[in-house]
């Protein structure tokens, strides 16, 4: 079991406990975080649980999908940073990860 | 396509059993049936939806001309229809409704979803007798049309009228309601001209008045406003209710369904997409050949029509460990029936948003919701209609 930070809108920070094979956006709706919608649940049809990754050295993310990046295109804010945390499934090699939620398009 | 083509492919009928689809999949990804090619198989089925060397030959027209619609006014007026347009039209007219019904436009919605679907529940007489399709799922997806145009919410009967007098009977390739959906079409159309221009005096915040000012920005033409507000008239409710009775059938017929979307907040929209998978409104996805198109191995020939099996596709072994088990957190996947790319269905967001948001609701407040009796569904080759669904929610 590791661990993820989760920054809020409001800049609230969350540490929760991240189990390998779940999604960093099942972690932080489980953590009771509502304001990640994920309407589609996590088939990657939707770009509603868009989030701000801040990547340390040595953390290894999921390579981004020709789908996911498309859907992220549909967002007004999306950066450098931006990810679907629906796609970011949680292994040893993200421990620590800090994703920021962000904002409503 | 030669004979020894075909010979090398199972037949499948159109209206193949789940045991029949198993069977064909064992032989190939693919089968011939009367109306053209069957994919069996979900990931060439999702490689071809995706794909731009296919067309739609027309669209919902292939339904048309089967169901006998095929000349005069009404069938005029479908020609007009984004389902039955391609190239250049289709994109323009798709763009409002992809500007309107966009996942983080959609996601405003939730709050009046809920406050919604609160109030159908408060509403309900008898908790422990309720017809689900009628107390429910017809209820939810005709207010939020009303709300959606800033109709009065007391109109969504007459909507929900007029809205399943259109459609299924096409759908359902009911010929002999084929005046039954031409009469409602004048009388939705005829609504629709008095709401357009009604809301041209006086513009708002919602559906209609976002179509005008797309045609003031000259995004689409004045017709096209009318057409594209008698699209969501027409497609926005019955496939949205009718999915949401075969989402509640599905997780009720088996106890620990329910149970493991109660589980956990994250399983209500898991829960939702494996009945889209398992128990599908669409049963098919259609795609056209005008060339002759190589795939996996196989060509298929030009002018010919190719289905995409959601049915088979959902439970393709290949794809889906154990795939007829109701089982969530598997790998993401796409459900076959909202389709993909620029045939994508403009409303799969909020069609997702209602079923999801129903679910955790009644999970909410009634979490011991239970059939009462059998729930019976009746498959066409198209698609698949709640017939009954009868619940106790306490």
């Amino acid at each position: 079991m590791g661990e993820i930070v989760v920054v809020t809108r409001e800049g609230t920070e969350h540490k929760l406990e991240a189990e390998a094979g779940r999604s960093v956006m099942e972690i932080i709706r489980d953590a009771g975080i509502d304001e990640l919608l994920a309407l589609c649940g996590g088939c990657c049809s939707c770009a509603t649980c868009h989030v701000f990754v801040e990547e340390e050295p040595g953390q290894t993310l999921p390579e981004m999908t020709t789908d996911e990046d498309e859907l992220l295109d549909g967002s007004d804010h999306r950066n450098e940073q931006s990810r679907l945390s629906c796609q970011l499934i949680y292994s040893d090699a993200m421990d620590g990860l800090c994703v920021k939620i962000a904002p409503e398009d | 396509m030669s004979t020894a083509d075909l010979a090398r492919i199972p037949e499948v009928s159109p209206m193949a059993t789940l045991q029949d689809y198993a069977k064909a999949r064992r032989e190939s990804w693919i089968g011939h049936s009367m109306r053209g090619f069957e994919v069996l198989t979900h990931d060439q089925g999702w490689e071809i939806m995706s794909s731009k060397e296919f067309d739609i030959g027309g669209g919902f027209g292939v339904v048309l001309d089967a169901v006998g619609l095929t000349s005069g006014r009404y069938r005029e007026e479908w020609n007009k229809q984004i389902v039955c347009t391609e190239g250049e039209l289709r994109t323009r007219m798709r763009q409002p409704y992809m500007r309107l019904l966009k996942p983080q436009q959609v996601a405003k919605l939730q709050g009046s979803v809920r406050e919604m679907i609160h109030g159908i529940l408060d509403e309900i007489k008898d908790p422990t007798d309720v017809d689900f399709m009628a107390e429910i799922a017809w209820r939810l997806p005709t207010q939020l049309y009303c709300d959606l145009i800033s109709a009065p919410r007391e109109m969504a009967p007459w909507i929900g009228r007029v809205t399943e007098a259109i459609n299924p009977p096409l759908l359902m390739m009911d010929r002999d309601r084929l005046g039954e959906s031409e009469a409602a079409y004048w009388e939705g159309l005829d609504f629709i001209e008095k709401h357009i221009d009604e809301k041209r005096k006086h513009l708002g915040d919602d559906f209609t008045s976002e179509l005008i000012r797309c045609e003031l920005e000259g995004l689409i033409s004045h017709d096209e406003v009318k057409t594209v507000a008698m699209s969501l008239l027409i497609a926005s409710m019955d496939n949205t209710l009718h999915q949401l009775g075969l989402t509640f059938g599905t997780l009720l017929e088996d106890r620990s369904r329910w149970e493991q979307t109660l589980a956990r907040p994250t399983a209500a929209p898991q829960a939702a997409e494996e009945t889209y998978r398992l128990c599908p409104r669409f049963g098919v996805i259609a795609r056209h050949a005008s060339v002759d198109i190589p795939v996996n191995g196989f060509t298929i020939p030009a002018g010919n029509w190719v289905w995409i099996s959601t049915r088979s596709g959902g439970r393709d072994e290949t794809k889906f460990e154990d795939p007829d088990t109701f089982k969530l957190g598997r790998p993401a996947s796409r459900a076959l029936m909202f389709g993909s790319n620029h045939y994508s269905c403009l409303g799969a967001t909020l069609a997702r948003l209602e079923i999801t948001e129903t679910i955790k609701i009644i999970g909410e407040r009634f979490p011991n919701i239970h059939l009462k009796g059998d729930w019976a569904k009746r498959e066409g080759p198209l698609v698949t209609e709640v017939e009954h669904l009868r619940v106790s929610l306490v």
